[in-house]
Formats: C-alpha cells, structure tokens, sequence
C-alpha cells in the first residue's frame, strides 16, 4: 500500500560556508513511522531544521503538508511536534509548568489534569511533575520532551534520538508508545536515530542518507532487493548439526570471507550475501547436516544502510 | 490568542532574566549609583525666587541621578541582553521554542523587552524615590519631573539592548558575546563622561552631544528646563539645538541597531546551533 | 519574575541599608551663608531656607554692612551692629522666633520639618544695609546632624524588609517540611501495609 506523502524535498541544497550539508536532497516523508539514518554529518538534523523553517535552503523546494519549510514554517509548526536530540527548557520551572506554558505556545489546553496524564504517558513519575527541570535527569529531560512534542495532537512528530537517554526497559516502551499512537492516533513520526535494530522494528519507510545526499528510500524489502551484490562481510550465525561436516563444506566457498566454531555455532562471515544464501541449502544437504536456525549477526538494515554507503 | 501566547512567553522570559539573584544585584547596584549623587539639599535664596530655585534644584537632581544610574543600566542591560540572545543559542532553548508556533517577530519582541522594560522602570522608579526622599515637599513636581526619566532612560536602553543583540546574533557564544557587549557599551557610556563644553565650539568634543548615551542625556537636561553651563563664548551644538532635535536624535539612536537587527532576525538568522 | 515575600523583603532590605548608609555618612554641611541684597531703613527682605529636619541648628544674622556711603560718595565696607527685627516661620506657617535683636545675633532653631523656612529681616536702622544671613550646625562631640525623615524611612524599610524576609523563609521552610511530612507518613503507611500482608 502506497502511504500518502506528507513532506517532500526536491533537490534542497544548504551550504554553510565550504561544507555543503546538503547536496540536491530529495525525499519523500509519508504517512506513517519514517526513519530517517546515516552517518554523523549525514545532514539529517539540518534536513530536520529545515524543515521547520530554522534554516533557509540555498536550492531547491521543501515542503511539509503543502506548505513550503521556510515561508510557510508557522503553518507547518502548527501540524508538527519535535524533539530535538539537544534538549533545552526553562530550567528555573517545574516539568508541568514548562508543559504547560508550551501548550500555551501551541494553543493547545494547558488543562493540568490532561497534561498530567500526558506526563504519565511517557512514564514522568509523578514525583517530577511539580520538580525543577533543572534538577531532571538526562532520562527524564528526553521523557518530557517527548510529552513536548505530542502536546496538541500533531500530525506529525520529528523525534531526533528519541532513546538516546534511556536504558533499554524504557526504550522499548518509547517504541512502543512510538508505535500506538501512530496505529491508534494516526500520528507519523520521522525518527532520526543510529540504533538501527529499533527503527527496523517499527518504521514503515526509510531514508538512508549519506553525505547530504539521499542514498535510498522506501520499505525495508524494497531496499534489501536493492542490495548489491558486493556487500562485505556480512556476519552469519548458523546452527547445524553435526557443525564439523557442514563447516568442512563451506570452507572451500567463494563467497565465505572466514569461518569459526563458538559454542557449537557456525560464525561465518560472508563476502557475498547473495550467494551465501543460495549455497547454504545445497552445502547442508551434502553434508547430511539438520539446520536448526541462520540469522545475520547484525540486522538487515545495518546491512542495507553500510552496503550502500559503501557503494558511495 | 496571540495576546496570550506573547504574555505566557513573556512571563517565561521574566521568570529566566529576573532570577534570583540577578533583580537583587541590578536594584542594589542602581541604589547605591543613585543615591550617592543625592547630596542634602540646603539652599538659602531669596524668597521671592525660591519657587524658581526649588524647581531647579528638583530637575538638577532627577538630571544627576538618571546620570549616576545610567553605568549600572548601561552594565545589567548589556550583559542581560547579549546572555539571554546567545545562551538561549547555544542551550537549544531558541530551537525549542521556535520550533512551535511563535512567530519570530513575537520572540525578539518578547526577549528584548524582559530586559529593557523592567530596567527602565527600575530606574524610573528609583530616580521618583530617591529625589521624592529630598523634594517631597512638592510631590506633583516631583512626579512630573521625573516621569522625563522614564522615556529617555527607555530610549537610551533601546541602543544599548540593540548593541546586545547584534554582538549575540553575530557571535553566537555566551561569554564572548557578554564580554564584547559590555566593551562596547561601556565606550559609549565613558563618552558621557567627557566635557562637551569645557572646550570651544570647534573642538570635536563639540560633537560628543551627538553620542547615544550623551545626546539621550542632554535630551533629558532640555525636557527639565536645566540651562547648560556655557563656558565658551561659541555657542556649541549643546546649546543651539533644540529639546526636539534631540528627541530625535535619541529616538534614531534607539532604532539604529534593534530595527536592523529585528528584521535580520525575523527573515535571514539561521538557528544551526 | 516571581517575587515572593522572601525577595521582597530582601530588595527592600537592599534598599533601607544603602539609604540608610547614605544618611549616615552624609551629614548636613556644617556652615554656609548668604550675602544679602541691601535692605533699606523699615524694609523687609525675606530669605527662603530650604532645609531637610536635621534638628537643631544656628541662624546667624550677621554684622550689617554698609556698601555705599552717600557721605563719602563711594563705596566702602564697614560693618555695623544695627537694630532687626527677625521672624523665623516653619514651613507649616508656625512662628518659631519673632524678636527685635541687634546684628550680629545667633538664634537657635528646631528644623524638624523639610520645607521652605522663611526668615524676615526688617531693617530698623536709618541707612541701607546689606544683612548677610548664615545657618551653621557646629559639632559639638557625636552630635551630628543628620536627615531625620530619610533616617526613618530607611529603618521603616529595613525592618519591614527584614519582616518579609523571615516571614517568606518561615513559609517556605514550614511548605517543605509540610511536603516531607507528608511523604513519610505516606510511606509509613505503605510499608505496615506490605509488613502486615507478608
């Protein structure tokens, strides 16, 4: 199913003095859980501050729900929700306050009740609502920002490095929360991240850039039939038995870079995915072997996302 | 529903400037400027002029503390601005709060009078207090006089909020920004201290009038009707222009730096921080 | 800005000590005189005094001077002691001192209100003198005079200050430990709960 698309960018250039941050960008944001990857100095938080009309491309057009990023950014600001990697408050008021005079700014309701709720929605103990921000931990500054970005029920949330504080229990629940008001609410949410496992687990569509410059997009399987052919070494895990004969067969394949037996797994790694994966059936059956489980190392977004930088 | 975005800002905004214990430190500095040029007033006239004498008298004091007070506005204003421009930068905090629907105008609006407009009601209410002390005698005069006070102070924290906003936007960084603010500030203010009419009318210290700090000071002299102490035979610009030439020359002063720097910041400053 | 009782009492606080300071040490100036337009024979010239209530100070009517003396036809300064009449009036309009003397003459005044005092002096002589007029508050010993109204205005200020001051912070603290109470009692209760059930 082809998602509506609510923000697009064609051929956004931003230059901020020799560095070119980016170079003719073009993507499309759709309906739905974005993630948005690529390296440090991608140019992901400036395509993210463009888009919100903090930064004036140099060329090209960027648009989010029709409206163009820096004309039209009051407009846009309206729909949007972000929370920003860099989190600033007024750290001389309480959690609840600052939420409160932010959904003052957004004309939302500024009702303590419901902004209460918001607060235990991201998991605030209440303890903190009525505390300085000042005197917040890291966890609990990114907890209410995220409530931040939900006040007034956007369209759409930006989040850049929603986990990058939290412990892996409260991760889980921001995606999981991610994930709920997106099916329930109908929200879309960008995420910027680099833990890539997560984003695999709940984004609908992604962009991989690269450089300033966009590498791929699309469905996770789109981008994996895309793959070429010539990825790296590939890490394998592979549960055959018996473990010896199978490992015997693949030691003389082309397309296997080394090979190594830890706690009675296959650990292979791979130059040519691939291949791999149509010898691997063939070579097990030789061996008379009975396979118990193959799984990548690493994810196959981790995969596609280090083969097509590789291919830049 | 603007109105009420603006004023939950600016109560943000107030909350952050005025902190504890930055409102102490600025009335305690500014008390101590003020008062020590109010010297007891004792003065023996004719009576039949002593209406005349007690009305200069009162305007040579409202003249004299917004004089003394002038350092301490000139130093908070500086600091103040260029601080809260440049730290909310460099914090992320002008990211966050322009990432929502404030319009920037509002922002600048909001942030450039949390500084200026306490300060200059401050000093408002301090020159009042301080001359009222010695001149309560004649309270509606006391009033009167001193309410000149407040616009010229106004105007002359305009120029020294705009010189704060236009070294945070440029440079970007807490520290260097307040350290430059202040620097520059305290030129102008220095310009103030310097004679203008112990030298002939050719003499360049002639023009020194036409400086921000000086020329919102001589405005203020016209306004109370105090005479200048003309010491040369040349009549200089102190004398010949008028209260309404530098009216408007304090009012351009005011204006110079913060409209450009208003209107830069609404439609070019990038936030990259 | 939030001001609370506690900063409120603090500016205030701020402001009594440096008035306070300011009174204390700038005391009124110990002498000063005024010449004095020549005043013809039964004419009054009348003086205005502007002073704060710095208690009790000295009007001096000096020695009358002769400027211009028609005899000789030019002009001289001699002194003389002539007859005047001086009246000293409050700024409330009381007569504090209505007497015929003769110059030079010191006549002691209570200035304990801050207004315009005025002195008449009708010369009762026969030429036109010049009367100079002096007000001297000498030092005798810790006696100094000093601006009463302003020296109470800055203990009001202080100690109201003060008052608000202690009366913020007892609030805040007896808040806190109100908040703190609460949340031990709370968790008192919870843990004879969990006690009881296991």
């Amino acid at each position: 199913m082809c998602r509506e698309v609510i923000g697009e960018f064609k051929s956004v250039t931003k230059r901020f003095g020799a560095t070119t941050a980016l170079d003719e960008l073009s993507l499309d944001i759709h309906r739905g859980i974005n993630g948005l990857i690529g390296h440090n100095g991608a140019g992901k938080t400036t395509a993210i501050r463009l888009s919100l009309g903090l930064i004036k491309p140099d060329d090209g057009c960027a648009k989010l729900f029709g409206f163009d990023c820096w004309r039209d950014s009051m407009s846009i600001r309206n729909k949007v929700g972000v929370l920003y990697e860099k989190l600033a408050f007024y750290d001389n008021m309480s959690g609840l306050e600052q939420l409160r005079l932010m959904a003052k700014l957004k004309g939302a309701s500024d009702s303590v009740v419901k902004l209460r709720k918001l607060l235990c929605l991201v998991e605030l103990d209440e303890g903190a609502h009525d505390r300085r921000v000042g005197g917040y931990s890291a966890g609990m500054r990114q907890r209410l920002g995220l409530a931040q970005a939900l006040l007034g029920k956007p369209e759409l949330v930006i989040l850049d490095e929603p986990t990058a504080n939290l412990d892996p229990l409260n991760r889980t629940k921001i995606l999981e929360l991610v994930t709920f008001l997106n099916k329930e609410h109908n929200i879309s949410f960008l995420i910027s991240s680099h833990i890539l496992p997560e984003l695999e687990k709940i984004c609908d569509n992604f962009i991989l850039m690269n450089k300033g410059k966009l590498l791929r997009q699309g469905k996770l399987e789109q981008m994996l039939s895309k793959t070429s052919l010539s990825v790296p070494f590939v890490k394998f895990v592979v549960r055959v038995h018996p473990v010896e004969s199978v490992a015997t067969f693949l030691e003389g394949e082309e397309c296997v870079e080394k090979l190594s037996i830890i706690d009675g797994s296959l650990h292979v790694i791979v130059k040519d995915v691939l291949l791999f994966k149509q010898r691997l059936p063939l070579l097990i059956g030789q061996a008379k072997a009975s396979l118990d489980e193959v799984k990548m190392a690493e994810s196959d977004l981790e995969t596609v996302f280090k083969s097509s930088v590789k291919e830049v | 529903m603007s109105l009420r975005v603006g004023l939950a800002l600016l109560k943000a905004e107030l909350d952050k400037v005025w902190a504890r214990p930055i409102l102490e430190i600025t009335v305690a500095f500014m008390a101590t400027m003020a008062i020590f040029m109010v010297q007891p007033f004792t003065e023996i006239v004719d009576h039949s002029k002593f209406s005349i004498v007690f009305q200069s008298a009162l305007a040579g004091s409202v003249s004299s503390t917004v004089a003394s007070l002038l350092l301490p506005l000139v130093i908070m204003c500086g600091v103040l601005m260029a601080l809260s421009f440049a730290r909310d930068y460099e914090s992320g905090l002008m990211l966050s709060i322009l990432s929502v629907p404030v319009s920037r105008k509002m922002f600048f609006a909001v942030k450039f009078f949390a500084v200026v407009l306490p300060l200059a009601l401050l000093s408002w209410i301090l020159t009042t207090f301080f001359v009222g002390l010695t001149f309560y005698s004649s309270p509606w005069l006391v009033l009167q006089l001193s309410f000149y006070a407040l616009p010229v102070t106004f105007l002359s924290l305009m120029f020294c909020g705009g010189i704060g906003v236009l070294v945070a936007l440029l440079v970007k960084r807490s520290i260097p920004a307040v350290l430059t603010s202040l620097l520059a500030n305290f030129f102008f203010w220095f310009l103030t201290n310097i004679d203008t009419l112990s030298s002939g009318g050719d003499s360049y210290a002639n023009y020194l009038c036409l400086t921000p700090y000086k020329g919102a000071l001589v405005f203020l002299n016209k306004l109370l009707g105090l005479a200048p102490k003309a010491i040369s035979m040349t009549d200089t610009l102190e004398v010949t222009l008028s209260a309404g030439a530098f009216g408007v020359l304090a009012v351009f002063w005011a204006c110079v730096l913060v409209v450009p720097m208003f209107v830069y910041f609404c439609r070019r400053f990038e936030i990259c921080e | 800005m939030r001001i609370n009782f506690t900063r409120l009492g603090l500016i205030l606080v701020i402001l009594g000590a440096v008035l306070l300071f300011n009174v204390w040490t700038t005391p009124v100036m110990q002498y000063f005189t005024v010449q004095g337009m020549p005043v013809g024979p039964d004419e009054t010239f009348a003086h205005g005094l502007f002073m704060a209530p710095v208690g009790r100070g000295n009007i001096v009517v000096e020695e009358a001077v002769l400027m211009f003396d028609p005899e000789v036809g030019d002009l001289v300064n001699v002194k003389f002691a002539i007859p005047v009449h001086l009246v000293v009036v409050s700024p409330s309009d009381i007569v504090l001192v209505d007497e015929t003397i003769v110059t030079p003459y010191t006549v002691q005044v209570n200035f304990d209100e801050r207004g315009e005092y005025v002195v008449y002096i009708t010369n009762m002589a026969d030429e036109s003198y010049s009367i100079p007029l002096s007000l001297k508050f000498p030092r005798n010993g810790d006696v100094v005079n000093r601006e009463a109204d302003k020296f109470i205005v800055s203990i009001i200020l202080t100690a109201s200050g003060l008052t608000l001051f202690c009366l913020g912070l007892a609030t805040t603290l007896f808040v806190n430990h109100k908040k703190t109470g609460a949340k031990t009692v709370v968790m008192s209760v919870e843990t004879f709960k969990i006690t009881t059930m296991s």
